[in-house]
C-alpha cells in the first residue's frame, strides 16, 4: 500500500530534521507515561506483596478487585478521572483537568492494577520458595516483603515496563481528561487520534512507528540492562 | 528485626535443652503422620534421625523447628514452650538448599543483618565453607555442592545453639558430602547441639552420636550409635539395616 | 540509613516534577471548540495572532458541539465555540451562559463517491437529494453523536417527512464518532455523508469521494460563540474570556477570519 512508504518516508524525514512540534509531543509522552509508571510501581510492587505476606479480612476481595481492575478499559478510567477533577465535580477546586497531572493521575490508576496484579504473581511464587526459610530465620513480615521485592527484581522490572507500554499505547484516558491541547497536553497517541481524524493517514502512521520504535527501545535497554553483569550479580 | 531482639537475644541466651516432645501427634488431611510421640532429646553430641522415605523424619524436624505445630501434645525446650528467644537460637540447613537471589556475600549478611551485626564476619564464614573466593557471584549461579555449603555457612552465621540439618548431603557426591560432615562434626564439638536427618545409614554410622529410629511416624529406638548398629534391639531396625524395610 | 536518604531525594525529586507540570499562569484560558474548527487547523492559524495582540495563551479542547456543551456547564471551559444555534440559545437560556454571538459561518455539504449512484448532484435542494438517497436505500452514513452536523442532518431528514431514520435500516448508519473519522469510513464504504465544509477541504483523505451537492440557503452552518454565566462559575476566567470573544469579534479579528484558507479556499466567512 502506497500509504505505508508515504508513512515510512515521513517518519524518517520528521525524526531526522528534528521536527520541533514532533519532539516536544514524544518527550511529553515519555514524561508522562514514566512518571505514572513510577507511580504505579511504587504502589503496586509494595501492593501485591503485601497481598502475598499478610492475611487481612478482604484479602480475597482486594484480590478480585485488583485482578478486575486490571482490564479497566482506558476510556472509562478517562471518564471517571474527568468526573473527579470536572470544576463540577468533588474534585474541581484543584483546577486539574486539562492538565498533565490530570493525565498522570489517570495513567496511573489504569496502570497500578496492572503492576499489582503481575507482581502479586511473581512474589507469591518467590514465596513459595523463601517461605520456610524466613520462617526458619525468623525474618519479620515487613523485611520479608522488602527481601521478596528486592529479589524479584528482574520479573519487577518486566512488569514496570509492561506497566510502560500500557501506559504509552492508551488513547481513551488522556484524550478525556488531557483534552489533547497542543503543546500542553498532546501526547503521541492523542495526536494519532487527531491525525487520523483530519484523514491525515500518513502523519498518523507515522507518528505510530515513531511510537512502535519508541517502545522497542525501552524494552531494549530494558534487556541489556537485565542482561548486564550489575544487574545478574547483585 | 531491630535492636530489642539482638539484646534479648545476648542477655536471654538461655538453656533450651532438654528438648522433649510429649504426647505429640500430627494430622495433615486426617492423615495421622506422627502418632503420639514422646521423646527427649539431650544438649550434647550429634542426634541423627534416621528411617526410610517417608518415614515422617522431616516432619518430626519442623516440628522440632516450631516450623509446624502439632495437632496434639506439645514440646517443651528446657520445660518452656517455643519462644521467640528459643527461636532465634536455632536455624536449619533444607534438603535443597533456599538461596536468596543475590551475591554469595549477601545471602550471608542477609542473616546476620537481622542480629544486627558488624558484616565484617561475612569473609571468616565464607572462608570456613571454601567460598570466599565465589563472594561476589550470584549464589544461584554455584554448583549443587557450592550451594549447600552456603546454606550451611548462613545456618552457621547467626552463631545457633541448635542446628537442624534435613538431608542436606542427599544431592552431592562423594567429596562434598565428606566436606559437609566435617565441617557438622566440628561443629557439634563447639558447643552446637546437631540434629541430622538422613536415611543413609552409612553417613549416620559415620557421624551420629546417638541415633533416633523412626518408622511410619513413630519412634522405634532411641539409643546411642555404637549400640544401635551393634545391638539391633527393634525387629524393624533389623530389618531397616538390612535393607529389607525399603520394599 | 542511606538508603532512606535517597528514597526520600527521590520521591521529592518526583513530586517536584510532577508539581512543575501544572503551569499556574491564571491568564490561560480554556476554549471548548468543536472538532470542525479544530481540524481544519483554524486555531493553530489564528490564536497566534490573538497572543501577539493580548499574550493570552488559549488552550483548545476540541470535541463535538454536544460533549463541548456538557463540558461547558461542567464549567470545564473558559469560553465555547460551537455551530449549533439552537442548542447555544438553549445554553443561554438556561442561565448557563451569559450571552451569545454570531462569529462566522460557512456552509454544510453533501459528500459521496464520485459515480453518485442515487443521483444527488442533480437534486435542487438537500432535501430533495435526500429523498433521492432515501429512494434508492442507498447507503448514508450518520455522524450519531449528537454534534452539531449531527443535529443538522436530523434536522433535514425530518423535513424529507417519507423517512425518519433509526438504526434498523440496512443502509443507514451511525458511526457515533467524530467528523474525521466518519469520513475515513465513508469513503471506506462508498456512503454519503453530511459535512462540514471546512473539515472537508482539510480532510486529506478523500480517496473517491467529492462534494455532490451544496445547498447554501438551506445548509447554512452558523459558528458561535458563548460566553458563560459569571454568577453561576465564579472561578472561570472570564476576563481571559472575554478579551478573545472581542478580539474575534473585532473587525481585526473577522479580518483574519476571512484570511483563513486552506487548499486556496477561504473556510469561514464573517456577516
Amino acid at each position: 500500500m502506497q500509504s505505508f512508504t508515504e508513512a515510512f518516508n515521513l517518519a524518517a524525514t520528521l525524526l531526522l530534521e528534528g521536527n520541533k512540534e514532533l519532539l516536544e509531543i514524544v518527550f511529553l509522552s515519555l514524561k508522562i507515561s514514566t512518571l505514572s509508571t513510577v507511580i504505579g510501581c511504587i504502589i503496586g510492587f509494595p501492593l501485591g506483596a503485601i497481598i502475598v505476606i499478610y492475611r487481612f479480612p478482604g484479602r480475597r476481595f482486594t484480590i478480585l478487585m485488583i485482578n478486575t481492575l486490571m482490564g479497566l478499559p482506558p476510556v472509562v478510567v478517562g471518564l471517571v478521572v474527568y468526573l473527579l477533577l470536572s470544576n463540577a465535580g468533588p474534585m474541581g477546586t484543584f483546577k486539574l483537568l486539562y492538565t498533565q497531572i490530570a493525565m498522570i493521575i489517570a495513567q496511573t490508576i489504569l496502570i497500578t492494577p496492572i503492576v499489582a496484579a503481575l507482581s502479586r504473581q511473581v512474589v507469591e511464587s518467590l514465596y513459595e520458595e523463601y517461605e520456610e526459610l524466613f520462617t526458619s530465620l525468623l525474618i519479620t513480615k515487613a523485611s520479608a516483603i522488602f527481601a521478596l521485592l528486592w529479589d524479584a527484581r528482574y520479573s519487577l522490572l518486566t512488569i514496570g515496563l509492561a506497566g510502560f507500554g500500557r501506559a504509552i499505547s492508551e488513547v481513551g484516558a488522556v484524550m478525556i481528561v488531557g483534552g489533547n491541547i497542543a503543546h500542553v497536553t498532546r501526547v503521541m497517541t492523542t495526536a494519532i487520534a487527531s491525525e487520523t481524524a483530519k484523514g491525515d493517514l500518513a502523519l498518523a502512521l507515522a507518528l505510530g512507528m515513531i511510537l512502535i520504535s519508541i517502545t522497542f527501545l525501552v524494552n531494549g535497554c530494558a534487556m541489556l540492562l537485565r542482561g548486564s553483569k550489575y544487574f545478574s550479580n547483585k | 528485626m531491630n535492636r530489642n531482639d539482638e539484646n534479648k537475644f545476648l542477655t536471654a541466651s538461655q538453656d533450651i535443652f532438654p528438648i522433649s516432645m510429649v504426647n505429640v501427634t500430627l494430622n495433615i488431611d486426617n492423615k495421622q503422620l506422627i502418632c503420639n510421640t514422646n521423646m527427649s532429646i539431650n544438649n550434647d553430641g550429634l542426634t541423627v534421625l534416621m528411617g526410610s522415605n517417608g518415614s515422617g523424619k522431616t516432619l518430626m524436624l519442623k516440628l522440632l523447628h516450631g516450623l509446624i505445630i502439632p495437632s496434639t501434645g506439645y514440646i517443651l525446650w528446657n520445660n518452656q514452650k517455643l519462644n521467640h528467644q528459643i527461636k532465634l537460637q536455632q536455624s536449619m540447613v533444607f534438603q535443597t538448599p533456599v538461596l536468596l537471589k543475590r551475591s554469595v556475600g549477601d545471602n550471608i549478611s542477609f542473616v546476620l543483618n537481622r542480629k544486627m551485626r558488624s558484616n565484617y564476619q561475612i569473609d571468616d564464614i565464607l572462608e570456613k565453607v571454601h567460598l570466599l573466593e565465589f563472594k561476589n557471584r550470584a549464589a544461584r549461579l554455584l554448583s549443587a555442592g557450592e550451594k549447600q555449603r552456603l546454606a550451611l555457612g548462613r545456618a552457621l552465621a547467626i552463631k545457633p545453639k541448635l542446628l537442624f540439618l534435613d538431608e542436606p548431603t542427599s544431592n552431592l557426591d562423594p567429596s562434598t558430602t565428606k566436606f559437609v560432615e566435617d565441617i557438622i562434626k566440628e561443629v557439634s564439638k563447639n558447643k552446637t547441639k546437631v540434629i541430622f536427618v538422613t536415611h543413609d545409614m552409612h553417613q549416620a554410622k559415620r557421624i551420629a552420636d546417638d541415633i533416633i529410629f523412626i518408622d511410619k511416624g513413630m519412634v522405634i529406638e532411641h539409643t546411642d550409635s555404637s549400640d544401635f548398629f551393634n545391638l539391633k534391639n527393634s525387629v524393624k531396625a533389623k530389618s531397616y539395616l538390612a535393607g529389607k524395610i525399603f520394599l | 540509613m542511606k538508603k532512606y536518604l535517597y528514597f526520600v531525594f527521590f520521591m521529592a525529586t518526583l513530586l517536584y516534577i510532577i508539581f512543575t507540570s501544572t503551569d499556574d499562569e491564571q491568564d490561560n484560558i480554556i476554549l471548548q471548540a468543536t472538532t470542525s474548527t479544530d481540524n481544519s487547523g483554524f486555531f493553530s492559524y489564528i490564536l497566534p495572532l490573538f497572543e501577539q495582540d493580548t499574550s493570552i495563551r488559549v488552550d483548545v479542547v476540541a470535541v463535538g458541539t454536544g460533549q463541548a456543551i456538557k463540558n461547558a456547564k461542567n464549567g470545564d471551559g473558559d469560553l465555547l465555540l460551537v455551530h449549533e444555534k439552537e442548542l447555544e440559545e438553549q445554553f443561554v437560556a438556561d442561565g448557563y451562559g451569559s450571552k451569545r454571538f454570531d462569529l462566522m459561518f460557512n456552509d454544510f455539504i453533501l459528500i459521496g463517491p464520485v459515480d453518485d449512484p442515487a443521483n444527488v448532484g442533480d437534486a435542487d435542494n438537500i432535501y430533495k437529494a435526500f429523498e433521492k438517497i432515501y429512494e434508492k436505500r442507498a447507503r448514508f452514513l450518520s455522524r450519531g453523536d449528537n454534534s452539531g452536523t449531527h443535529i443538522k442532518e436530523l434536522k433535514i431528514w425530518n423535513e424529507v417527512e417519507v423517512y425518519n431514520p433509526s438504526i434498523d435500516q440496512e443502509w443507514y448508519f451511525e458511526s457515533g464518532s467524530g467528523m474525521g473519522a466518519t469520513l475515513n469510513m465513508s469513503v471506506q464504504d462508498s456512503a454519503y455523508t453530511l459535512c462540514d465544509r471546512s473539515t472537508w477541504i482539510s480532510f486529506k483523505n478523500k480517496s473517491n469521494h467529492t462534494i455532490l451537492l451544496a445547498d447554501r440557503i438551506n445548509l447554512i452552518n452558523n459558528y458561535g460563540i458563548v460566553l458563560l454565566n459569571e454568577e453561576k462559575y465564579p472561578k472561570l476566567n472570564h476576563n481571559g474570556a472575554k478579551k478573545l470573544a472581542e478580539w474575534l469579534l473585532s473587525k481585526k479579528g473577522q479580518k483574519a477570519i476571512e484570511g483563513f484558507k486552506v487548499n486556496n479556499q477561504q473556510m469561514f466567512f464573517t456577516q
